[in-house]
């Protein structure tokens, strides 16, 4: 019984694709040693090997060339972007925390000093106008002050739990400062190490370049040239290693302040969380109240003093996120939400209509040229027409999706949904007559005939359409991001290529790597779909 | 008594013009409530036509069939039908194909119920430890028997059986056909049975009709085989009667069919204008200059083939 488990195991792991992990277990529970050893090299082993070979043929390769921006870039040189990319976001995020921190305090502050002017409120309160009307400017007036005075205890209710949360974060704040200082030490200590490989750089650069023989002069020119060229190259491989160096020393730094901050007891965090989601709740109610009397005021003509305090108040609880630059992790985010979002939409268009082709030669018949007419346009057709179109119809004071987003994403759609149309539809009416004759003399309803019957025969060439339209939408979304100016991996590719730094190429080739391997992870995820639902 | 099912010169065609042939021509059959009626015929004479018209997914060009004197117009639970391929919903467990066919028949009663009349024909065709695997996890035989189940548990009153033993192996053959037997027994509902195994006919039927060699198929003589059931196969083999049956029914298969279709075409095939290479053609070798002898040494001939 257990053998069974564990073969079923086996089998699942073929399924989701990752069958060369069978043969260890296999070999765990004595298996054949002989087959299973044959089975790692060849599933195992030899992917390795290729790949190990691939980055040893670049950095070979890469060494050779020198373009505007310096050597191309070689495994190592990418591999520290990467990292350099991760530290990026890390920094990004202490940024972010300190941002909500500075606002919390804010906050803090505006609501101790309305607090004072609350109390001493009935004290300012005017008794009364002498003009035309006192009575009802009185009236409203003492209205006003019955509001103010329910603002009062609202207030206090708030007062009550930031002062809570004051008390519980004293201690917590205390060590995020520490760590800050922390942070700062290390970057410190990484400081002296980063001048002197600058030194160094300047005097490689500084060096004579050559020594000239007088004996010699046309052998001079020669030998200028060579060490020029020589020389040229050392300092550009000694450029890209202090580049890696310095990326290092900043990452540590980074690395540093950012697992203090994150070993900080989680309360600060959710502290702070918490503190902008209160703070967002309250806001409305806030702003109302505050309204109100602004209106009251203007009714009466009575002068509320702490006016401008509230105001501030108000202010303090407009709940403000942090407005940093997109990090490169929130783009490659932004782009699988993009792609997902464009599949999304192509799949509820295409699955319906597949069917639909798929039950009826007619429709099918009728539909097919548009299908083969605009299956093969390119992305880079659609967008203009897209941007047009949406920027036309899709007008809105608050819109829920910025225009960029729509844009890329329904190209994506539009290029992805061919594939799952063309095989649902062939999934549908390849139904196996003999089943389809069964349902007949089932007399089974179209509604149970397609739910129960079509449906689930085609199922597994409509995740092969799915499959293969996943596969296209996230090739065609780089390219709609490009030109679209949606924040995602495809901007970056064209920022990076825009800025032209020394580290321009290593980072377009890590967002090569980047697109590369989600693609792969996405097509593995939807083939291990395909395996699960096919029933052979 | 009236017949359950009976066909009247029922003729069917396929296809249009040069390619029309007609599969079944002048059809005349009549099956009694409760028998066992085996049609024995060559494979493509139109058996599965036969039975298609029966269960009313076809209709016949020429003549009526009928279905308790009225004609048929559509398939129906009623005539449940046994395919050669088993037909089972592959993305569904056993019970799940069962539960199909018994949701979509009994739509009325409850669900318990309906679980204990599942259960019972599982049990029929002993089953029941498979019930939650698929199709594709079981055998050729197991998965006839799963489709012999699903017919009968929506309690049809005929049984058409499509060559249902065809597709497995002489031994499973064997055990499944005393299975049908025995299920026969038990139920005694109306059973046409499609085959072209003459032993399985006489084994299982009441009576055995020949179906003739097509194209234009037609149903020769009933043969009544009034042998003592239950009938054993072992025994039967050395029994006269079996093989005097056996013998009238190959007769009249080999008889009352016309010459198989194999007439005699002469047709003149020219090869294609290519001349061999010759290897030993002399060494030195120029352009435009080969030998003009070569070509007259090659001469085309008509080559005759007979299909």
């Amino acid at each position: 019984m257990k053998d069974e488990a564990f073969y079923r195991w086996i089998t699942f792991l073929k399924k989701i694709r990752f069958g060369w992990l069978a043969p260890f277990f296999l070999l765990l529970k004595g298996e054949d040693p002989k087959t299973q050893c044959k089975a790692i090299f060849s599933g195992v082993m030899m992917p390795i090997f290729s790949i190990l070979l691939f980055l040893w043929i670049w950095d070979l390769a890469s060494k050779e060339i020198v373009t505007k921006f310096g050597t191309v870039p070689g495994p190592r040189q990418v591999w520290s972007a990467w990292k350099s990319l991760g530290n990026e976001t890390r920094l990004e995020r202490i940024k972010a925390l300190e941002h909500q921190h500075r606002a919390r305090e804010k906050r803090i502050v505006s609501a101790k000093k309305y607090k004072e002017v609350l109390n001493n409120f009935p004290g300012e309160m005017p008794t009364g106008l002498l003009s035309p009307g006192t009575e009802d400017a009185l009236s409203t007036s003492s209205d006003a002050f019955q509001q103010a005075n329910e603002l009062l205890e609202v207030y206090n209710k708030i007062s009550i739990t930031l002062s809570k949360e004051e008390a519980q974060s004293v201690a917590a704040l205390f060590q995020y400062e520490t760590s800050r200082q922390y942070a700062e030490k290390v970057i410190q200590q990484a400081l002296p190490l980063e001048i002197r490989h600058r030194e160094r750089v300047e005097a490689l650069r500084m060096a004579p370049e050559w020594n000239p023989s007088p004996d010699d002069p046309d052998k001079v020119v020669e030998s200028k040239s060579a060490l020029k060229k020589s020389e040229s190259k050392k300092l550009a491989r000694e450029k890209a290693i202090l580049l890696i160096e310095r990326q290092r020393y900043a990452t540590e730094a980074t690395k540093a302040a950012y697992a203090l901050i994150t070993s900080l007891p989680k309360s600060v965090r959710t502290l702070l969380a918490q503190s902008d989601k209160s703070a967002s709740k309250l806001y409305p109610e806030l702003k109302a109240w505050h309204e109100n009397l602004l209106a009251e005021e203007a009714a009466t003509g009575v002068k509320y003093a702490g006016k401008v305090k509230l105001k501030m108040l108000v202010k303090a609880f407009e709940y403000k996120p942090y407005p940093g630059k997109d990090t490169y992790f929130a783009q490659i985010a932004t782009s699988l939400k993009t792609v997902f979002f464009g599949f999304c939409i192509a799949s509820l268009i295409a699955i319906p209509i597949g069917i639909i082709c798929g039950l009826s030669p007619n429709m099918n018949n009728a539909i097919n040229p548009l299908i083969q007419i605009f299956k093969p346009v390119s992305p880079l057709a659609w967008l203009p027409i897209v941007m047009i179109l949406v920027g036309a119809l899709y007008v809105s004071d608050d819109p829920m999706f910025e225009l960029s987003f729509l844009n890329s994403a329904i190209t994506v759609a539009l290029c992805s949904l061919w594939p799952t149309l063309v095989n649902t539809s062939l999934g549908v009416s390849s139904t196996d007559k003999d089943i389809m004759n069964v349902a007949k003399v089932l007399k089974l309803g179209w509604y149970k005939k397609v739910t129960k019957v079509i449906i689930p025969s085609a199922m597994p060439l409509i995740f092969t359409g799915l499959r293969l339209s996943l596969g296209v939408g996230w090739m065609v979304l780089i390219a709609a991001e490009m030109l679209a100016q949606n924040p995602g991996l495809g901007k970056f590719v064209w920022d990076m290529f825009q800025n032209g730094s020394s580290e321009t190429l290593s980072m377009i080739m890590v967002a090569v790597f980047t697109i590369g391997i989600i693609g792969f992870m996405l097509d593995t995820i939807m083939l291990s779909l395909q395996e699960l639902v096919s029933f052979d | 008594m009236k017949p359950l099912i009976s066909l009247e010169g029922v003729s069917k065609s396929f296809g249009s013009g040069q390619q029309k042939t007609n599969v079944l021509s002048n059809i005349q059959l009549e099956i009694k409530e409760g028998e066992f009626v085996a049609i024995v015929g060559y494979s493509g004479s139109g058996k599965t036509t036969l039975i298609s018209i029966l269960a009313g997914l076809i209709h016949p060009d020429k003549g009526v069939a009928m279905y308790r004197e009225h004609p048929i117009r559509e398939p129906d639970p009623g005539r449940a039908l046994v395919f050669q391929n088993y037909s089972l919903l592959p993305w569904l467990s056993v019970w799940d194909n069962l539960a199909l066919a018994v949701n979509q028949v009994f739509p009325h009663w409850s669900t318990s119920k309906r679980e204990e009349h599942i259960n019972h024909y599982l049990d029929m065709v002993r089953l029941t430890p498979a019930k939650r695997k698929r199709p594709s996890e079981l055998s050729g035989g197991m998965r006839q028997r799963v489709a012999l189940a699903r017919a009968l548990a929506i309690d049809p009153e005929v049984l058409l059986l499509d060559e249902p033993l065809g597709a497995l192996d002489a031994l499973t053959r064997g055990n499944l056909q005393e299975e049908i037997a025995r299920i026969w027994s038990e139920n005694k509902k109306t059973v046409v049975l499609i085959t072209n195994d003459v032993d399985e006919g006489i084994l299982l039927a009441d009576r055995v009709i020949p179906l003739t060699r097509g194209p234009e198929a037609t149903l020769g003589q009933p043969i009544h085989i009034n042998l003592p059931r239950p009938r054993n196969r072992k025994e039967l083999n050395h029994d006269a009667s079996f093989k005097d049956f056996r013998k009238r029914i190959i007769e009249s298969l080999m008889h009352e069919g016309r010459q198989p279709s194999t007439t005699t075409v002469r047709r003149t095939f020219v090869l294609p204008n290519i001349l061999p290479e010759d290897l030993n053609a002399p060494g030195t070798f120029r352009f435009g200059r080969r030998s003009p002898v070569r070509h007259e040494e090659f001469k085309q001939e008509p080559l005759e083939i007979e299909i």
